[in-house]
């Protein structure tokens, strides 16, 4: 396996607060990691990092790959869609890339496709739900094939059949991707691997199975209730 | 963008729609030029232009009432200074009435600043609700102007919609928690947070157009050719412009 992003002794703050405190991974090819914690945690600052959108020290490095070929999904749809339409949102990626007019067409043709919006371009995109604003954030940054694709909370604050399809979209993407979220559900269909954030630091990292089954371990970054209420009424 | 009043309807596809960006700024520009600089504008050759606006405005599928209200909104402001035009004691006296006194010449040069208000004022509305912002945008990289007004205009545009759209977003939110009406403290209040929470925003946009590959060029998929269509449109409108300034 080939090492596609090397984070060593990442930290980051905001002006007081420590938002993350000396991170080292290493993402190989392929590999679908799961990043969990609570609120707060660090997840979305550790994904704008690997992207390079905000100061940190530390070093990320490349091997093989370029920054660009990094494709970042934002948690809220409103900052991810910024074009009048549905059509010119999903190809300013790939006309930033300087493909053509036909391949940039192709691109949020398959793109649109692969999250079951086609038909969708000149829809405007904040007047779609949220499920199809998800959609089409992720459409923005399929139509320009990534290496690496880093999702941040995909599936908060959906219904669950718009958390359902999101997750198959997921799993249909055979590439290297980081997951940011705590819907534990989600990362056990999807990833092989999984970290624990919390207050800024790893706190384990191992196979999901392995992180999904210590309950114990998930109540004490809480990511699992300690005790279990049974019913109120 | 949330919000499409001011280029709601540059979407849509009509024959001015379909015209060179470029040369479309170049005829409305040069109609405003060549507009403002006339010493006086006869009442007859007032009403060919509007009437070429409106032919102009039908041939586009604007609504005549988007037009017309989006006039009425800006006009004032353009006149504001032309007011004191209006006052000047200059010449005979043309009327007066409950003591003030309003003088010929100063109504003529009033009237011709409403003239040349309505034209420029037309032109602009109907160029922007014609043409999406982004070509303009491109249309104004092509013509090099430079790229820190480019950039700058760009942001400027978001920014409308984005302040608009956190007063509301907080608007909604005190009123949710009020039954009162929102008073001058709160209005203030409400304003504030719209300028700061649109800030953040914006930036968080801005941020999300660098990770799309954005570095402050823009780039559009129509990379627009000059036809056949847009020289004749040119040649009519310089011939029309030619008449209208000279006769
Ligand atoms: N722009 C910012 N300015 C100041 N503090 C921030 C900013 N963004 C995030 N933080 C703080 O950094 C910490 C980590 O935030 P974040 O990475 O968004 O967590 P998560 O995505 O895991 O919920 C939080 O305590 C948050 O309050
Ligand atoms: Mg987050």
């Amino acid at each position: 396996m080939e090492a596609l992003i090397k984070i060593e002794n990442l930290c980051v703050k905001y002006e007081e607060k420590v938002a993350l405190d000396g991170i080292d991974l290493i993402i190989n090819e392929g590999e679908k990691i799961g990043i969990i914690g609570p609120n707060g945690a660090g997840k979305s600052t550790l994904l704008l990092a690997i992207k390079g959108l905000i100061k940190f020290t530390g070093k990320i490095s490349f091997p093989g790959i370029r920054r660009s070929d990094v494709g970042l999904v934002f948690q809220n749809p409103d900052i991810q869609l910024f074009m009048p339409t549905v059509f010119d949102d999903v190809a300013f990626g790939p006309i930033n890339q300087n493909l053509t007019e036909t391949e940039v067409k192709v691109r949020v043709k398959e793109s649109l496709e692969k999250v079951g919006l086609s038909g969708f371009e000149k829809r405007p995109p904040h007047h779609l739900s949220e499920g199809e604003k998800k959609k089409v954030a992720i459409a923005t940054v399929l139509s320009m094939k990534p290496s690496v694709y880093l999702f941040d909370e995909p599936t908060t604050g959906l219904d669950p059949l718009s958390k359902y399809e999101i997750t198959k979209i997921l799993c249909s993407i055979d590439r290297t991707m980081l997951i940011a979220t705590h819907d534990l559900e989600l990362i056990s269909k999807v990833t092989d691997r999984t970290i624990i954030l919390n207050d800024g630091k790893l706190m384990a990292e191992g196979y999901t199975q392995d992180i999904l089954t210590n309950k114990e371990l998930l109540a004490r970054n809480k990511l699992y209730p300690l005790e279990q209420l049974l019913k109120c009424r | 963008m949330k919000h499409h009043f001011i280029d709601r309807y540059s979407n849509l596809e009509s024959p001015i729609h379909k015209l060179n960006t470029t040369l479309k700024l170049f005829l409305a520009v040069a109609l405003i030029i060549t507009t403002v600089i006339q010493s006086q504008i006869p009442a007859y050759k007032f009403v060919l232009i509007f009437a070429v606006l409106l032919i102009a405005l039908y041939t586009s599928h604007i609504p005549l009432t988007f037009f017309l209200k989006n006039l009425l909104i800006i006009l004032p402001f353009a006149c504001i200074g032309g007011l004191s035009i209006l006052f000047a004691n200059s010449g005979d006296l043309y009327s007066s009435f409950i003591g003030i006194k309003i003088y010929h010449q100063a109504l003529m040069n009033f009237i011709t600043i409403l003239e040349k208000s309505i034209i420029s004022i037309g032109t602009i509305i109907l160029f922007v609700s014609t043409t999406r912002f982004d070509h303009i945008l491109k249309s104004f990289q092509d013509i090099k102007v430079p790229s820190l007004i480019v950039a700058l205009l760009s942001f400027i545009y978001r920014y409308v919609f984005l302040v608009i759209d956190e007063f509301m977003r907080t608007k909604m939110a005190i009123v949710a928690r009020s039954s009162r009406q929102p008073t001058l403290t709160l209005w203030s209040y409400m304003i504030s947070r719209s300028f700061f929470g649109s800030l953040e925003r914006g930036e968080q946009i801005f941020q999300s157009m660098k990770a799309r590959g954005y570095n402050g060029t823009i780039k559009t998929l129509n990379n627009e050719n000059f036809t056949t269509g847009d020289g004749i449109i040119l040649f009519l409108c310089l011939i029309l412009y030619a008449l209208l300034w000279k006769l």
